[in-house]
This record gives C-alpha cells, structure tokens and sequence, in this order.
C-alpha cells in the first residue's frame, strides 16, 4: 500500500524536552521507535528527514472553516455572496477544506461553530456525524466540534457572533447538539456571566468530559473565579473576543484577570499577529507558563480563497483587510472577525516572535530564545497543550506508542526572517502530503 | 467490489433469526472439525452483537464439547474477571458455564500484572492451535475485535496491546457496560487482524440499526487501516450474518 511510511532517517526530533536527532521507526500508525537503529532497506518506504526538524501535528482547536466552507453556515458561493446550506454541498466543501488543513499541517481538528439559528447548527452537526462515518479516514483529523457561539449571553461582547442567535444554554441543547453530531463535541464555551446556571453546567460538562470554555463574556472577576473552581479550562480567544477586562477593584474586576491568574486555565491565543500583539503574547506565556497557553488559527471560511473583498456570513457584513491579512467587522475600526491564518504560518510567526529580545507590555524585558527552543515552545502551544487540554494521550508529542501525525519542516532564513516550509505531513503513518 | 470472491451474505429479518443462524452454522462448523481432526479450535466474541448467536451455540445438540478448545477476542486491561464488563465474566457467564467442560479455556487475562508478558503467553498458545471457527463482530467504529482505527492492519503478533477510541468506548458505554465513561479502561489486549485472518472459518454477526454505517464500511468501503473490518473482505471463508436494521445501507447489488 502506498504512502506508508515505515521509518524516518536523520530527522531532528521536537519533542517538549528537548531535541534529539534520531531515526524514527513507525508501525500500525504509531510510533515504534525511536533512537540511533537504521531501518533494513526490506522494511518498506523509508523516508530521508536530511537533518530537517519533525514535530508533532498540529491541533487546532478553534477553527471555523477555511476555503469557503464554514461549519455552521455551509458553503460560501461567490457569485450570491451567500451560503448554501444544503448537504450534498456542505459535504463536498467540508471534504475541500478538510484537504486544505492536512496541506498546512493539521492533524487533529476541532471545527468552532458560529452563532446560528439552532435548527440550522443540528443539522450541520448532524451532516459533520454523516461524513464522519463516511469517510471513516477524516475521523481522525476531523476530531470533533467546538461550540463557540450559541450560549454568548451579552451583545456588548458579541464581537462577529450576531446576538440574533445566542441561547440560555441548558443541559438539554447541549445533548441535542452532542447527539446530533455523534458524541464528539469537545469544547463548549459557556460565558460565566449566566452566574448560577454557568457553575451547574460547567460541573456537570466537565463530568461528562467536554471542555467548559469562556469567551465573548462580561463576567466579572468573582463570576471567572467561581467557574473555574467548577472545572472551566479554557479562555477563547484570549484578549480578543472580546471578554471583560477592568483594573479596578469595585465592580469585581473582570473575567480576564481570574483567567490570568488561575493555573487551571489555559488560553488560546491567535497567533497571526493582528489578533494580538507580539508583546501580549510573549507576556500571556510569561505569565501562564510554556503549558498554559494554545496557538490557535481561528480561520474563517475566507482563508485560502483569493480575491475576497468582502462578505456576508451570519446575517453580519465582514471586510477583508487592504492587505489580505486579516478580516474585519465592516464598518467597525478593530473588530476582527476571526483570521485567515493557517498553523505553519503561526509556526513561522512564533519563531520570528521568540527569536528576538521584545520589550513586553506588563514585563520589562522577554529574552530571544535559540531556534531550537522557540520551536519546541511554538510546538508545545500548537500540538501538545491542546492535546492535554482535551484528553488525547495518544497525540501531541512524538514518544514511542503515540500516533504517528508528523510534519518535517524545511526552517530557512528569508529577508523577513524564519521561514518555514512543510516538506511533509504523515497522518497515521500514512505520508499524505 | 473489489473482493474477487462473491460475499457469503445472509440478512435476516431480525437478531433472533440471525442468532439462531449464525449459532447453528458454528455448531456444523464445530461438529466438522471434531468429525476431522477430533478436536476443534473456537474464537469467540464478545459484546452485545454475540447475544443471540451465543444463545443458540449454546443450546445446540450433540457437540462434544470436551474436544472444543476455547480461545477469544480481547479483553480489557487492567479490569478484573470479577468486574461484569470483562469479557471473561461475559464468557462464563454465556458461554462456559452454559456448556459441557471444555477441553481447555484460554482466557485473556486483562489484569496480568505485566500486559506486554500476557500477550506473549496467550500468543505463544494460539500459534500452536490454528483456529477453525471464528465468531467476530464489527464495532460502531468499524473495529474488528479491538483494532480501533486506525488499526494496524499488518502485524503478525497474535495478540497486542492497543489503545482504545472513544467511539468505541462511547458504545461499550451506550451497550451499558459501564456507569462511565471514566470507567472504560483506555487500553485493551486484542486478537490482531491477520491472527484474525488466519482462522479457517469466519462468522460474522452483525445485528442493529446503530452498526448499519459500520456494515457498509466493512463490506463495501476501501479495505484499509480506518474500518479494520473491512479486511474480511479478502478472506474466502467469511460469512456475514446480519439483521434488516444493520444491512438497511448496504447497496442493493450486494444484498441481491
């Protein structure tokens, strides 16, 4: 069978310790081995990583769609400036996009919903369960569902979700939405500020093993702390959003601070470079701890098509930046609506970032780290923490036994600094890419 | 199709006809072996799709039975015969105790203190007895025994340790098995999908509307690593036996 790979020769390892140069030996879509061995030349395909770095696949657990798909509205048509929401289409843009994310690297996916009308939202999930069982070889890269949108309570911190669909969330939408799309909801975003009925869900979600999540949220800081205490882990899109921020010890502060402040917490981060600073990030990761924090892409269906001036997506009107870098709320100043980015791009950006000495926000100084330890910290944020965020021991990190999801990485120097290039991507010992 | 052989395809119009079917055809298969050689070599499975065939085994006349060596599937690791999720409580319980002695008993024990010297021993057995009838399921994830996907499709290791999805520990949940999804131990000892294939004769019982997508994988999708079931497809003596619910996919030209 073609594709198999069954050995890597001369690769450098990236694993969160360190780096080692090692052959890596695969069988059965894992890992098997990992040191000095060479590969008799009957083993099968064997692969020459030439000193290049292999690292982990990456895990995007915020991601929206990319190439004219969104996962909650469907498949974007050009000529209408609209979305088709109908199954035969959605699943063939679904299979596009999901072709697109392994190109740049992706091997373990969580598809972010939008709010949506709820009868609307069922059913795409219920179409992501019927392509799941379809095409049984994108269950493991299309890993489950993010619910981003629906239970957003204050249209102060709407951001690009039109308030026309936000919901009370209750145990009963949710299992409808876990039934629908076939038990892989992962990651629910429940906004403190819904005060009691938040706590009830949050233990009960974190029982059940699903991911409690706040964003787009005005809690303040008493309400993030009491979450927390009931199992929330996860801050969406952290410094965006946006979520209540205040200095100011009357009014009880705001979710951001407890966020900040709580090691149970881990917090995704937009690591295109328009989202959030430079400096933030490197002050989010002094702060949390090279463990606390996500990379995330945030993508929108926009990502990928050329061309694109403007849009129409969720009954809300978007713009995409003079320079193709980044997507607007129109006729707002700096309201984002969700990226353009795809992982090897803020692969390259976390290098560049970490790389250099930077002056931070609220810390003075933030050193420049060596190549090799920017890119285990860039590849911690955007494969292993995610992975321990949701449970996945088999994926994230590249140890004898885990998953064999591998990118070999050609990193060279160009007049803008790193640059990196994916030569390969292997899903499951498979090379695919 | 890309099977050169035609499928041995039996739909019944419900799990208790596809019981009493599959059941009665392992016995033939059993009393043939007997007939030939003396002795006969059993795999068998577990889990709810067994019920009916398990029933129907059972209640079936002259096998002798002290002649039947008994091997299965897989078992869950770390999890005690005593826990009533364990296959082997299964095995007792509607197998054994259900049966005339045995000639001999090979249990997984999923609890063995080293799991790694456990699948040598239990593969170490099967090596010396070639299997003769074989009686499968296929998961709501596609799997073939504990071959999760993606499974690995090419060792030739009897028996090995292997990770377990969550869609399958989903469905070990759903079968009520467990109170938990805690619960579901994470790893597994499985019979591997070549060990699988070596057996002479396989009966694969299927009934169910919830394993009807995994059916359709199986018989008509790519033979491949993403629904390990679908390498019965290349053994010559399969035979499928499944019910209305779990065949209601599966295209017309197979079915006819």
């Amino acid at each position: 069978m073609s594709g198999y790979v069954k050995g890597i020769v001369n690769a450098k390892v990236v694993q969160p310790q360190g780096v080692m140069s090692v052959n890596v030996g695969i069988a059965g879509g894992r890992i098997s081995y990992l040191g000095p061995d060479t590969f008799p030349s009957r083993t099968g395909e064997i692969l020459q990583a030439k000193g290049k770095y292999l690292l982990p696949g990456f895990i995007d657990i915020h991601h929206h769609g990319v190439l004219g798909f969104d996962c909650s509205w469907g498949s974007y048509q050009r000529a209408t400036d609209a979305f088709v929401h109908e199954r035969a289409a959605f699943q063939q843009s679904l299979a596009r996009a999901l072709a697109h994310c392994l190109s740049r690297g992706i091997t373990g996916l969580l598809l972010t919903t939008m709010a949506a009308p709820f009868e609307q939202l069922l059913l795409s999930l219920e179409w992501i369960r019927e392509f799941r069982l379809q095409y049984p070889q994108w269950q493991h890269l299309l890993a489950g569902i993010n619910l981003e949108g629906s239970f957003i309570r204050d249209p102060a911190y709407a951001g690009a979700q039109n308030p026309a669909w936000f919901y009370e969330p209750g145990m009963q939408r949710i299992q409808q939405l876990q039934h629908a799309c076939g038990e892989v909801l992962k990651i629910v975003n429940l906004p403190p500020e819904h005060g009691r009925l938040a706590v009830e869900l949050t233990h009960e979600l974190s029982k059940q093993g699903i991911v409690v999540a706040a964003g787009h949220s005005g809690a303040s800081y008493e309400q993030g702390m009491q979450a927390i205490e009931a199992g929330l882990k996860l801050g969406v899109h952290f410094l965006n959003g946006p979520s209540k921020s205040s200095t100011k010890p009357f009014g009880g502060g705001g979710l951001v601070e407890a966020m900040l402040q709580s090691d149970a917490v881990s917090l995704e981060l937009i690591v295109d470079g328009w989202h959030i600073h430079p400096a933030y990030v490197r002050d989010v990761l002094a702060r949390k701890g090279p463990a606390g924090a996500i990379a995330i892409t945030d993508s929108m269906f926009a990502g990928g098509l050329q061309g694109l001036r403007s849009f129409s997506l969720g009954g809300l009107k978007g713009a995409v930046s003079p320079g193709g870098d980044y997507l607007q709320l129109a006729g707002t100043a700096d309201t984002l609506f969700g990226s353009i980015l795809s992982p090897d791009k803020g692969l390259q950006n976390l290098l560049n970032w970490l790389t250099q000495p930077m002056q931070g926000v609220w810390h003075r100084r933030h050193p420049a780290l060596s190549l090799e330890e920017a890119l285990i910290q860039a590849s911690v944020m955007l494969s292993t923490n995610p992975a321990r965020l949701l449970g996945w021991q088999h994926r994230g990190s590249l140890e004898c036994g885990k998953m064999a999801d591998l990118l070999l990485l050609d990193i060279g120097q160009g007049s803008a600094g790193y640059e990196v290039k994916l030569e390969a991507v292997i899903l499951a010992g498979r090379q695919l890419v | 199709m890309k099977n050169s052989t035609p499928m041995n395809l039996h739909i019944f119009p419900d799990k208790q006809a596809l019981g009493r079917a599959s059941g009665q055809r392992a016995a033939e298969l059993i009393r043939a072996a007997i007939r030939q050689a003396g002795r006969a070599h059993l795999l068998l499975a577990t889990g709810a799709s067994q019920f009916e065939t398990l029933a129907a085994l059972t209640a079936a006349k002259d096998i002798d039975w002290s002649q039947v060596v008994m091997f299965h599937l897989d078992e869950y690791l770390g999890l005690p015969a005593t826990h009533p999720a364990s296959f082997r409580a299964y095995l007792q319980q509607r197998f054994v105790q259900r049966v005339g002695p045995l000639r001999a008993v090979h249990f997984i024990q999923g609890d063995a203190p080293d799991a790694q010297a456990e699948c040598e021993r239990i593969s170490n057995l099967i090596r010396a007895h070639p299997i003769d009838v074989a009686l499968v399921g296929i998961g709501e994830n596609g799997h073939l025994a504990f071959n999760d996907p993606p499974a690995d499709m090419e060792t030739e290791a009897p028996y090995i340790r292997v990770n377990l999805d969550e869609a399958c520990r989903r469905q070990q949940l759903g079968e009520g098995w467990f109170a938990s999804l805690e619960e579901v131990p994470r790893q597994a000892i499985s019979m591997s999908v070549q060990q699988i294939l070596k057996s002479k004769h396989i009966l694969c019982s299927v009934p169910d509307a919830r394993k009807a997508q995994a059916v359709k994988m199986a018989l008509e999708g790519p033979i491949g690593e993403w629904c390990a079931a679908s390498a019965l497809q290349a053994h010559p003596q399969c035979e499928f036996f499944l019910d209305k619910d779990s065949a209601a996919l599966l295209s017309e030209s197979l079915k006819a």
